[in-house]
C-alpha cells in the first residue's frame, strides 16, 4: 500500500509536469497542475495507515477540484497590463576639478566632531599616488562600495537567520516533555553542524553550481555549470555542477562565500524543521544520517530547480508562464521541504506512544516549558529580518531598498498571523491558547516568506491572518483527521503555510516590486491572479504540485532507507523513560523529580 | 540501551564517505574517489546493520 501511494503521489507530480508540453494554454494548465495536486494528496492518503483513510477527504478533493478549474477557467482570459519602462536618468561626466575640490587631510587637525570631514574624497583608494585621485578611481569606489554595502547586509542578514537555529531550539525544546530536553536541544544543536556539513560537501554545488551570475554580489560567473536535459523543445534545468569544496573550477571567490553562507542557513532552516515532529523518539544516529540525505540532496534539489536556475525558475522564459515559480525568500523551498520531509517521516517512525487512544482520538502531551516556546518565537521573528529582507541581497541598486517594504510586510503578518489563532482557539475553546498563539504567529511569518518581495502591506496583513486561522485547522486535521503525531505542530506551520505562501504569491503579487527590471529573465514586476497574471498562479501551482508529488517522495524513499539500515525509531523501553538517558547519556534537569505517566504507560 | 560507540564509527564511516564523494567531484569525477565514496558509504551501511542490535 505504500509503495502505491508513493507511486501515486509521484504520478501527481508526473500529471502537473507534462501540462508544460501538452498544451500552451493557461487555464488547461492550471486545470492539469490543480489535477496534479489532487493526485498527489490522495497518493499520500494511500502511505497513510488504511484505517486512518477517510472516504469524506477524497469527496472534498473532488469537489475543491471543480472549484478551482473553474476559478482558473474565469480568471485566465484576464490579460496582463504591460509594465511602464522607468526613465532613463541623464548621463553627467565627472572631471578631475570637480574631485579637486575635495576637504584635504589638515582639515582635520582638530577632530572632526560632527563628523562633516570624515567619509569624503581623501577616503577613496588611489591606483596611481603619483597621477594622484582619478575618475576611475572614484567610479571603482563607487563599485566598491555598491557591493560592498550589499556584501554587508546579506551577511549580517545570514548570521540573523543563523540566529534563528537558537529560536527552533528552544521552540522544540519547550513543547517537548522534560525527559527529551537534552535530545531535543541536542538535536537542535547538531543540525547546524550535520547540515552545514552535506552542504558544504554536496548541497551548495548542486543547489547553486549553476546559479550564474548574482550582479547584487558583484557577479557570480564561476557558478555557471547547470545539468540540463532538453524536454518538450526547451532546456530543463535540473541540478549545478560546480562549487565542490568551495574551491572547485574557480569558486574561491568572495562573492560565492556570501552566497554560500546566505543559503547555507537557509537551508539548515529546513533540517531543524524536521526535528521538531520527529522529537521524543527519533534516534539520534538515525537524526544525523537523515539530516545529510536532506541537506544533501532533497533540499539543494528543490533549491536549484527554484533560485538556482532550474526549471522552475525558468516556467515564465521557457513557457511563459509569469515571471516563472516565484518565491522570494522560501516559503516553499525552505519551509513546505521541511514540512513535507517532516512528514513523510512522521508517517515512517508512526505516533509517540500514548498520543492516540485504542479508538482513535488523540491523548494531549503538553510540552514542559510555554516561557521557552514563546520566547523561542521571539528569537525566529527577529530573525525572520534577515530571512525576508535580507532576500533582496541588496541594499543598493536593482531594488534592494525595497527591502523595507519586505522587512514591514513580515512584521505585519506575524502580527495578523497571532491574531488569527490566538482569536480562533479563543473562540472555539474558551481560552487563548499560548502555544498555538506561538504557532500562529510563525505560521503567518512562513506564508509571508514566499510573498514578501512582491505584495502590499494590505495583502501582507490578509495573508498573515488567514495563515493564523489555517494553522490551527491544519493541526487539528493532521491529529484529528490523519492521525499523524507532530508534537510541535512543524507540519502544519511549515508545510500546510509554506504552500499556503507559494499560492498567495500567485494570487497578490501587485507588480510594484522592481529587482533590477525583471524576474527570473523575464522583463517586468511579478504580478499574481487578483492583478491579472493568471499565468503567475500557474507556476506557483507547479512548485506545489512539486513539492507535494517529488520532494515528498524523495523525502520518503530516503527516510524508508534510513530506516532500514539505520532504524529511525528508538525502542519502547527508550521513549518511556525518555531520551535523554538512552540517547544522550544525560538529564537536561538532573535536579528535577520527573513526573510519571501512567496515563502513558498504560 | 540506546546510543552506543559502534553508532559513533559507523557515522564517522558515513560522513567519511560523502567527503570522498565531494573530492571525487572536486577532482572532475574521479573513479578513484568515487569508488572510495562507495564503499564507505556501504561500509556503513554495514556498521549501522551491527549496531541495531546493541541498541536494546
Amino acid at each position: 500500500m505504500t509503495l502505491i501511494g508513493l507511486a501515486v503521489t509521484f504520478l501527481g507530480f508526473a500529471i502537473a509536469f507534462s501540462s508544460l508540453g501538452v498544451t500552451d494554454s493557461t487555464s488547461t494548465r492550471m486545470v492539469m497542475v490543480l489535477a496534479g495536486i489532487v493526485v498527489s494528496l490522495v497518493g499520500i492518503m494511500g502511505v497513510l495507515t488504511p484505517a486512518y483513510q477517510k472516504k469524506w477527504i477524497y469527496k472534498k478533493f473532488v469537489i475543491a477540484l471543480a472549484l478551482l478549474g473553474c476559478l482558473a477557467h474565469a480568471e485566465a482570459a484576464r490579460a496582463q497590463a504591460p509594465a511602464a519602462a522607468p526613465a532613463a536618468a541623464a548621463a553627467v561626466a565627472i572631471t578631475d576639478a570637480d574631485l579637486k575640490a575635495a576637504v584635504k587631510p589638515t582639515d582635520r587637525a582638530n577632530g572632526d566632531p560632527d563628523g562633516s570631514l570624515t567619509g569624503t574624497a581623501n577616503d577613496i583608494a588611489v591606483a596611481d599616488p603619483k597621477a594622484g585621485l582619478t575618475v576611475a578611481d572614484v567610479l571603482n569606489q563607487i563599485g566598491a562600495n555598491r557591493i560592498g554595502v550589499n556584501f554587508a547586509w546579506t551577511l549580517l542578514c545570514g548570521f540573523l537567520i543563523m540566529f534563528m537555529q537558537a529560536g527552533f531550539a528552544v521552540v522544540e525544546a519547550g513543547l517537548c516533555r522534560a525527559k527529551n530536553a537534552n535530545h531535543t536541544m541536542m538535536m537542535n544543536f547538531m543540525v547546524y553542524g550535520v547540515g552545514m556539513l552535506a552542504y558544504f560537501l554536496i548541497g551548495f554545488p548542486l543547489q547553486m553550481g549553476g546559479a550564474g551570475a548574482i550582479a547584487n554580489l558583484g557577479g557570480t560567473p564561476v557558478l555557471n555549470s547547470e545539468f540540463v536535459i532538453h524536454l518538450f523543445g526547451k532546456d530543463i534545468g535540473l541540478f549545478g555542477q560546480t562549487g565542490y569544496l568551495l574551491m572547485h573550477r574557480g569558486t574561491y571567490d568572495v562573492a560565492v562565500m556570501v552566497i554560500f553562507l546566505f543559503q547555507m542557513v537557509f537551508m539548515d532552516t529546513t533540517t531543524t524543521i524536521v526535528t521538531g515532529t520527529l522529537c521524543e523518539r527519533w534516534k539520534y544516529a538515525a537524526f544525523m544520517v537523515s539530516t545529510m540525505f536532506l541537506g544533501a540532496f532533497t533540499y539543494p534539489i528543490f533549491a536549484n530547480w527554484a533560485w538556482g536556475g532550474g526549471w522552475l525558475a525558468m516556467l515564465g522564459a521557457n513557457f511563459g508562464l509569469g515571471h516563472g515559480y516565484a518565491d522570494f525568500a522560501g516559503s516553499g523551498v525552505v519551509h513546505s521541504v521541511g514540512g513535507v520531509t517532516a512528514l513523510a517521516c512522521a508517517l515512517i517512525l508512526g505516533p509517540r506512544i500514548g498520543k492516540f487512544r485504542k479508538d482513535g482520538t488523540p491523548n494531549p502531551i503538553p510540552g514542559h516549558d510555554i516561557m521557552w516556546v514563546l520566547c523561542g518565537c521571539f528569537i525566529l521573528a527577529f530573525g525572520w529580518f534577515g530571512f525576508n529582507p535580507g532576500s533582496t541581497l541588496a541594499m543598493s541598486g536593482n531594488g534592494g531598498l525595497r527591502a523595507a517594504s519586505v522587512a514591514v510586510n513580515t512584521m505585519l503578518a506575524g502580527m495578523t498571523g497571532s491574531f488569527g489563532g490566538i482569536l480562533y482557539m479563543w473562540i472555539r475553546y474558551g481560552k487563548p491558547d499560548a502555544s498555538m498563539s506561538g504557532n500562529a504567529f510563525l505560521a503567518g511569518l512562513v506564508a509571508i516568506t514566499a510573498p514578501s518581495g512582491f505584495v502590499n502591506p494590505v495583502a501582507s496583513a490578509v495573508i498573515g491572518l488567514i495563515a493564523g486561522v489555517l494553522v490551527c485547522v491544519s493541526c487539528e486535521f493532521v491529529e484529528r483527521v490523519l492521525k499523524i503525531d507532530d508534537p510541535v505542530g512543524a507540519i502544519s506551520v511549515h508545510g500546510t503555510n509554506g504552500i499556503w505562501g507559494v499560492i498567495a504569491t500567485g494570487l497578490f503579487a501587485d507588480g510594484k516590486s522592481n529587482y533590477g527590471g525583471s524576474w527570473n529573465g523575464v522583463n517586468g514586476n511579478v504580478t499574481g491572479l487578483f492583478y491579472g497574471d493568471a499565468g503567475q498562479l500557474v507556476a506557483q501551482l507547479l512548485g506545489v504540485a512539486t513539492l507535494i508529488g517529488f520532494v515528498f517522495v524523495l523525502s520518503f524513499l530516503f527516510n524508508l532507507l534510513v530506516d532500514w539500515f539505520v532504524g529511525q525509531r528508538v525502542s519502547a523501553k527508550s521513549e518511556l523513560a525518555g531520551l535523554d538517558m538512552p540517547e544522550m547519556g544525560a538529564l537536561a534537569y538532573p535536579d528535577f523529580v520527573l513526573k510519571p505517566e501512567p496515563e502513558m504507560t498504560a | 540501551m540506546g546510543a552506543n560507540s559502534q553508532q559513533g564509527i559507523a557515522l564517522l564511516v558515513f560522513f567519511a564517505s560523502f567527503t570522498l564523494a565531494s573530492a571525487g567531484m572536486f577532482y572532475g569525477g574521479n573513479v578513484v574517489f568515487l569508488a572510495l565514496a562507495v564503499v564507505t558509504f556501504l561500509g556503513s551501511v554495514a556498521l549501522f546493520l551491527k549496531a541495531k542490535p546493541l541498541e536494546s
